[in-house]
């Protein structure tokens, strides 16, 4: 140990005082060549000889004064400084190079960087919940239906937490909209009702007050409430008094008993917990799958031991129950992993991004061939001073480190932009609702990722050009004299491949991108399908049970103000409804036929329906194709009445009228009522997702009132300046009623696209850098090319060719390059279309528009970036060329 | 290079006890040149040690503490590096020695006919 410290001391001071010890090494070195002549001398030499000779033997002083004092130094350390130095000396010498290599690194770095920021956030670490990896969403599935995970029914979740041995706990919670009345300002809020156990089973504990307790499970127990951290600093002037005070919701009375810490809002954007308090009856509801669950697995329990027993458990309920759970199962999916399509979105950005930085290296390494063809005879000096290779590598590969460093510091930069972008690019309302949303940042996850993507890249566009400079052929290098070195065959060959390989690169994404986003239009064009959204203003109302208790008070509600807003100066028809068309929500029901039997368990017959009052049609602007719409006259009392859409009536009624028909909305039993099918309406896409579309039942609000509702208000003018007039009529029904979510129908599916069409727009992004970075690359290949052929092509001159001659031989050389990078990138292309077809839905995987403009558009920019140099080159005066050798 | 004695390798490991033991032969400090010259006289020019590897050897032993390297006064009164053993550098030896001559005890117990 004190061995080690000394030598340590003694290193140390000879690197105070290096400058002395090489002085010394000289001086000692000095003495041993005079000793050595004058050994020679007495031998019988001429003293010049004699020293000759004496310095001969030697050998190389360089390497050994070096060796000598790598014995001493810290060498790596120093060294790498040295190299370091080096390299900042060479970067700043060739300020163009330096410039366009740290622009390209940090476009590709960047964009790499902050899709990963988004991705961090959103998948790796959504929530910040103690050992996310433990906690899962349980889903029921149907295989017959796809296997779509659903929710689970109150009575599948009893029996599952009573019954399971691999959770440590689960919980169930809904989300529900209530009115919040009694302090200020009515406000519509989200709140969720939840099971006891939610809250410790997150890892949370209420800030102050108290959670919830198993018996305020209990239907008239559960009248206590628990506020979030947010909602009380905002709403009751964070108030320590809280706890006990009275708010009323829905216009119910709830008691406060307990207050969340700052940062917990589970379910995203909830502000309000309840218990979720069901009657018995509602607990013993197994058909309609209201409850989200989700659970914290037991230590050292695997998923896959967990999907199993689950499996098992769904299996025994479905004997136990074939009615209503024949054909149910049920899964486990990690609570981060909670949104599939967002993932596929970020890991397809992901991979373009990945794209862009690879081209972006094969561009930087092909501008280093350049330049190594240019320090060939550097390379040769330095070897013929006693340099080995592995010294050569690790001097350009430090060079390409500070290059990526630099790029990866830019790229940190551009990221920042990106994200700017990326966060305005979802409307506010939105990203409340997208857990990890507000966490997206650079932090030091990032950076590290951010570090790693530089260091990898220089190995990528350093370590070829560092090889292939590092082995100089000395004789020819040092020979040359000062004559640019033509570069090789081997490394001309290297640069042309590298050429070819970007521009099959840059096909392959251009195309995955192109169909992607011909993919998303497709989808966006379609949400608007049926119907019209323009011109309409609608706005959201809810009301609430303890004034609207029965449903005769909730349909006069929407017939009188229907009636009142119809009758509004500049507004051509007015309807409410349940859902907005292409808002992305809507129920599903099971229904019946009269005089067909009921379907066997399983095979129900299902349709999304939505209640809808008079002049629906009309006023979304949606065709009935047949029969008619509901009138102001299918009130409560007279006929049942139900509108179908077009798919439904094929699908249901395939070789018959549909029109007086009945259909009943519900199970088989108990005997319900039936509606009689007055009209066939067009068809309007459910949900943005769906492969095809589904069948809509359209019932009259009237006969099945909802308290949940949207107006729609087609005005003449523009929607917004009826807004004030629409308020008022409102008001004048009901003064204390929250209006909310007022939009143009327009903005609500543009709202509603949001998502698809940020994602699109950087696919576009990194569509346009690739095809830039690739039109730059085959340029400079193509530049330094025929700038080393200028004397080839002045004789060539000087001979008799033509100019067309010459721009003939340039093209034709480039054109070459990227027929073969666009024979080798269109197999990748098509496979890439064909995984994103699978993967993505809208997208087409054999779009021969999309593969041939893309196709053109590379060959252009190739025979572009081909045509200025070759110009260059014909312009080149023949005298000239052969002197400038 | 003028000289047609057959020129042998170093036995590998060998070359620090050799520059140690020729210190400390010779009575006082010695120049590098100096101890080169010795151990290729006293081997009869079998052992040739290379600049190339005498100086950083030479190095290695000083940052190791087993020798000393001081400015002096050379034979024909130049200035001159000269080195000397240290105490450390002398139970290296000793030590070195010991393990040499038992490795090669053992190797010649192999080599040689019984």
């Amino acid at each position: 140990m004190t061995d080690k410290l000394s030598q340590l001391w003694r290193r140390l001071l000879f690197y105070a005082r290096r400058d002395q010890f090489d002085r010394e090494l000289e001086e000692e070195m000095r003495f041993h060549m005079e000793m050595k002549a004058q050994e020679n001398a007495e031998a019988g030499m001429e003293p010049l000889e004699a020293r000759y000779a004496a310095q001969r033997q030697f050998g190389n002083q360089t390497l050994l004064r070096e060796v000598s004092r790598e014995m001493w130094s810290f060498r790596s350390l120093e060294t790498l400084f040295q190299d370091l130095r080096y390299g900042v000396r060479m970067l700043l010498k060739n300020p163009g190079f330096t410039l366009i290599a740290v622009v390209t690194l940090a476009l590709g770095i960047g964009a790499n960087t902050a899709i990963f920021s988004v991705t961090s956030a959103l998948v790796l670490r959504p929530f910040d919940f103690r050992d996310l990896d433990r906690l899962v969403w349980v889903y029921e599935t149907a295989p017959q239906q796809g296997n779509f995970p659903s929710w689970v029914s109150p009575a599948d979740f009893a029996d599952l937490r009573r019954q399971q041995k691999v959770f440590a706990g689960l919980a169930a919670f809904r989300l529900s909209n209530s009115n919040l009345t009694g302090v200020g300002e009515p406000e519509r809020m989200w709140n969720s009702e939840i099971t006891a156990e939610f809250f410790r089973l997150l890892g949370f504990e209420a800030a102050f007050g108290r959670a919830f307790l198993p018996e305020e499970e209990q239907a008239g127990r559960g009248q206590v409430a628990v506020l979030g951290y947010g909602l009380w600093q905002r709403r009751f002037g964070a108030d320590p008094k809280i706890i006990g005070a009275t708010i009323s919701l829905d216009e119910k009375a709830y008691t406060v008993i307990g207050v969340m810490p700052e940062g917990f809002d589970f379910p995203k954007g909830v502000e309000l917990w309840t218990p979720l308090a069901l009657g018995n009856e509602a607990w013993n509801e197994r058909r309609a799958q209201s409850l989200q669950v989700v659970a914290r697995l037991k230590p050292g329990v695997e998923l896959g031991q967990v999907n199993a027993e689950v499996e098992t458990l769904a299996a025994r309920l479905a004997e136990q129950y074939p009615q209503t759970n024949a054909g149910r199962g049920a899964t486990v999916r990690l609570l981060r992993h909670g949104n599939e399509y967002q993932e596929v979105f970020l890991s397809l950005l992901m991979g373009a991004a990945g794209f862009v930085l690879l081209i972006a290296c094969v561009n930087i390494a092909n501008m280093q061939l350049a330049r190594a063809s240019s320090r060939s005879r550097e390379m040769a000096v330095r070897t013929a001073l006693g340099a080995s290779r592995l010294q050569l590598v690790r001097r350009l590969l430090t060079e390409s480190l500070l290059l990526s460093l630099l790029g990866g510091v830019c790229g940190l930069l551009v990221a920042f932009g990106l994200l700017d972008f990326i966060r305005g690019g979802l409307p506010l309302d939105q990203v409340q609702y997208i857990p990890g949303w507000k966490s997206i940042r650079v932090n030091e996850r990032v950076m590290i990722f951010t570090l790693v993507v530089s260091l990898a890249s220089s190995v990528v566009f350093g370590l070829v050009p560092a090889l292939q400079s590092s082995n100089p052929n000395l004789n020819e290098a040092l020979k040359e004299g000062g004559r640019s070195d033509g570069g090789g065959a081997v490394r001309q060959r290297m640069r042309k491949a590298l050429i070819v390989a970007e521009i099959a690169l840059a096909l392959a994404l251009l195309v995955g991108a192109g169909l992607m986003v011909k993919g998303f239009a497709r989808m966006i064009e379609k949400q608007q399908q049926g119907f019209d959204p323009r011109h309409a203003l609608t706005l959201r109302a809810t009301l609430p049970p303890s004034r609207y208790a029965d449903e005769r008070r909730i349909a006069a509600f929407h017939r009188q103000a229907q009636e009142r807003l119809s009758a509004l100066p500049g507004v051509e028809s007015a309807t409410s409804t349940s859902f907005l068309p292409g808002s992305d929500a809507w129920n599903s029901t099971e229904f019946q036929i009269e005089g067909r039997p009921a379907p066997p368990p399983g095979q129900e017959r299902v349709s999304s329906y939505q209640q809808v009052g008079a002049d629906y049609f009309r006023t979304v602007r949606i065709p009935v194709i047949k029969g008619r719409e509901f009138s102001a006259d299918d009130v409560e009392g007279a006929p049942l009445v139900a509108v179908i859409s077009e798919t439904l009536a094929r699908r249901y009624f395939p070789n018959e009228d549909p029109l007086g028909r009945r259909v009943k909305v519900g199970a088989p039993e108990p005997a319900g009522t039936w509606y009689t099918v007055v009209g066939v309406a067009g068809d309007v896409p459910r949900f943005m997702l769906d492969r095809e579309i589904q069948p809509m039942l359209y019932l009259p609000n009237q006969q099945l009132p909802d308290r949940n509702a949207y107006f729609v208000v087609r005005a003449s003018g523009a929607p917004m300046a009826a807004l004030p007039a629409v308020r008022a009529q409102i008001a004048a029904l009901d003064d204390k009623l929250p209006l909310y979510e007022i939009k143009i129908h327009e903005q609500v599916i543009a709202d509603r696209m949001a998502g698809l069409r940020l994602v699109a727009a950087l696919m576009i992004m990194f569509g346009a850098l690739t095809l830039t970075l690739a039109s730059v690359g085959v340029y400079g290949v193509m530049a330094y090319a025929v700038s080393q052929r200028t004397r080839e092509i002045g004789v060539r001159m000087a001979l008799g060719a033509r100019p067309q001659d010459v721009l003939r031989l340039v093209l034709g050389q480039s054109l070459k390059l990227a027929a073969l990078g666009l024979a080798i990138g269109l197999p990748v292309a098509l496979a890439l279309g064909r995984a994103m077809a699978g993967a993505l839905f809208g997208v087409i995987a054999l779009d021969p528009m999309t593969f041939v403009s893309f196709t053109l558009l590379l060959t252009g920019a190739a025979l572009l970036a081909g045509y200025l140099p070759a110009r260059r080159a014909t312009k080149v005066d023949p005298i000239t060329a052969l002197r400038s050798e | 290079m003028g000289n047609d004695a057959k020129k042998t390798e170093l036995v590998p490991g060998t070359l620090e006890m050799l520059i140690l033991k020729t210190i400390e032969r010779n009575a006082g400090p010695m120049h590098g040149y100096g101890i080169a010259r010795y151990i290729k006289q006293i081997s009869n020019d079998v052992l040739q040690v290379e600049e190339g590897s005498l100086y950083p050897a030479l190095q290695r032993l000083a940052i190791k503490g087993w020798v000393k390297a001081e400015w002096g006064q050379s034979e024909n009164n130049r200035r001159a590096r000269l080195y000397k053993l240290t105490p450390a550098g002398r139970k290296q030896l000793k030590q070195e020695v010991a393990d040499f001559e038992r490795v090669l005890e053992a190797i010649l117990r192999v080599v040689q006919p019984t």
